[in-house]
């Protein structure tokens, strides 16, 4: 595996990655590959706020982004209809054995890749906002997918320092599910006034020693990714105990949570 | 200091709230049934202290001073002096109702009553009591001398006197205070069900093994511990306890639902690190 990592690094010219999603996405993962020697290109409607790097590169357009690349990192998770009208176009734009790396928290690979024209180089990504700051990145697989995606998606984040783990294919992988499910309990304290959002996320960071209080940590995700994630659990299982409570709708809604009162 | 802390139970919980007392300067009378569990208790609280001196935590000073702020006794009369008393006997609701009703004869009449429950309601535990205004939940964290936090429990007639007394001698014990009202499982054992639920939902669904979903929490989620170690640590009985209670008291509400997982896990002794073996073998 290390041995492609240093014939990767001497080629500098005509490595490129695209990345298109979700904002905070987005700007997570352009600063994350612009610390390879690799071209970012970011297509998005509207300029992200993108990290400052010479080789990030913004499009509104896809005709001015490579057809050749190493990788796609599609990254949406609010808005299904935009995620099928991004794949199919990016797959038109690309050559067909790009590695498509696409964000499976609310979708399976499996139910994504009947979207697909060519589903063998598809691999599921555990993509939500904060994950990265982390070192392991949770993957899955389509029934169609070929073990050279996986080995060459595994490659990648190695390059970049990650370990991946690959998990069965189901909505809300492993810690989406976990983490989402956490942020939503804590907003049902939090509208039921069992304690103040502060005391919550004190009680969760010195109580059981969790890295980020579960309120702060939804607000740094975005509210709306987790009610995203809770949303589609509920969908995909039919049970009631992925319900987002009426506080967290409100939160992604864009109702601000510090500072400012929420109705 | 003139205040006097009166701690019931000399059981896990109330050995290490008496030493974290002591340490912050208070005269401590620990009271149990038992004089094996008073004696077992202090050999804990100097264990502790010892520990606390080999590791420069405290000079030898400030562990001879502790240990001479505590006194033990089997006569619950003796709590008469104490300003504040905090309960931590066993979790049953009608041994705690017959001390509350008992201490509110013994104390006096502005002396408050603290408990250490986890999961009992601290109205109902003030309503046996002529002064539900001074009985409130000062819920400590296993184990008492390391945990920071406290968990102030609110009952729905206590006073904001009461709070706030309670919240600076929390404060005082080097702890941090949170306010929580009185809801079954206050914040952390709420709040933490889907960790435990949700890690168990996915091994039983088979999306990935216990040490897969364990390294993804920690290398993934960034933190300390997977939810299956942290199980095993508790206990997995006690973990389900908790579920339960907390899945009971909430009317069956679906989110708090225990797995089937736990309840196998504990017919089986498979309890965690205390019995060798739980997720993992020890
Ligand atoms: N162990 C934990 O992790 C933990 C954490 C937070 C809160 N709590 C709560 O703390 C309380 C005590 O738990 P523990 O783990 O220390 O239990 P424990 O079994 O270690 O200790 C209980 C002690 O109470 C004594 N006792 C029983 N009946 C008594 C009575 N009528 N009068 C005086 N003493 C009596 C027993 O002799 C024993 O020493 C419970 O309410 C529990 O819910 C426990």
């Amino acid at each position: 595996m290390g041995m492609s990592s240093k014939k990767r690094k001497t080629q500098t010219s005509n490595k490129s990655f695209l990345i298109c999603g979700d904002e905070r996405l987005i700007r997570e993962y352009a600063e994350m590959l612009s610390n390879t020697d690799a071209d970012i290109f970011v297509w998005h409607e509207h300029t992200p706020d993108l990290p400052k790097r010479k080789n990030v590169k913004y499009s509104r357009t896809l005709s001015r982004i490579p057809k050749k690349l190493i990788a796609v990192f599609e990254l949406t998770n609010t808005d299904f209809e935009k995620k099928i009208d991004r794949i199919s176009k990016i797959e038109k734009h690309c050559a067909k054995e790009t590695l498509f790396l696409s964000s499976t928290v609310c979708h399976t690979a499996t139910e994504l890749s009947t979207h697909f024209q060519n589903p063998q180089r598809l691999i599921g990504l555990a993509a939500l906002p904060t994950l990265l700051r982390n070192d392991l990145v949770e993957l899955t697989r389509a029934p169609l997918t070929h073990n050279d995606a996986l080995k060459t998606t595994s490659q990648i984040f190695f390059d970049l320092k990650k370990e991946v783990s690959l998990v069965d294919d189901r909505v809300g992988m492993v810690l989406p599910r976990i983490l989402c499910s956490l942020i939503n309990e804590s907003t049902f304290a939090l509208q039921e006034e069992v304690a103040s959002m502060e005391d919550i996320d004190t009680a969760m960071k010195y109580g059981v020693n969790y890295p980020n209080g579960p309120v702060e940590w939804g607000e740094q995700m975005g509210f709306d990714q987790v009610l995203a994630v809770m949303d589609a659990l509920r969908k995909d299982t039919g049970e009631e105990r992925y319900r987002p409570s009426p506080l967290l709708r409100k939160l992604a809604a864009g109702s601000a949570i510090r500072g400012q009162i929420f109705p | 200091m003139a205040n006097t802390i009166g701690v019931i139970g000399a059981g896990t919980m109330g050995s290490g709230i008496a030493q974290v007392a002591a340490l912050a300067g208070y005269t401590v009378i620990l009271y149990d049934i038992e004089q094996s569990a008073i004696d077992r208790g202090m050999q804990t609280i100097y264990n502790n202290l010892s520990k606390g001196v080999e590791k420069n935590k405290l000079t030898g000073h400030d562990a001879e001073k502790a240990k001479r702020n505590i006194s033990t006794t089997l006569d619950l009369m003796r709590m008469k002096s104490a300003t504040t008393v905090i309960e931590a006997v066993i979790e049953r609701l009608d041994i705690k109702q017959g001390l509350f009703q008992r201490l509110d004869e013994i104390l006096s009449h502005e002396s408050i009553i603290a408990t250490n429950t986890s999961s009992l309601s601290i109205t109902a535990l003030g309503a046996t009591t002529k002064r539900p205004d001074r009985v409130i939940g000062m819920h400590f964290f296993n184990p008492a001398h390391i945990m920071k936090l406290v968990e102030i429990i609110k009952g729905k007639e206590t006073s904001h006197t009461t709070i706030s007394r309670i919240t600076s001698l929390a404060k005082e014990f080097g702890k941090k205070p949170v306010l929580a009202s009185d809801t079954p499982g206050f914040i952390v054992n709420r709040v933490a069900r889907p960790f435990y639920g949700e890690a168990l939902r996915l091994l039983g669904e088979g999306v990935a093994s216990v040490e897969e979903i364990d390294r993804i929490v920690k290398k993934s989620g960034g933190f300390k511990m997977g939810p299956f170690e942290l199980m095993d640590l508790i206990g997995i009985d006690v973990n389900l306890s908790v579920s339960r209670s907390v899945y009971e008291q909430y009317f069956h509400e679906a989110r708090y639902r225990p797995h089937p997982i736990q309840q196998q896990m504990v017919d089986g002794n498979l309890l965690g690190r205390k019995t060798g073996k739980g997720f993992y073998e020890y």
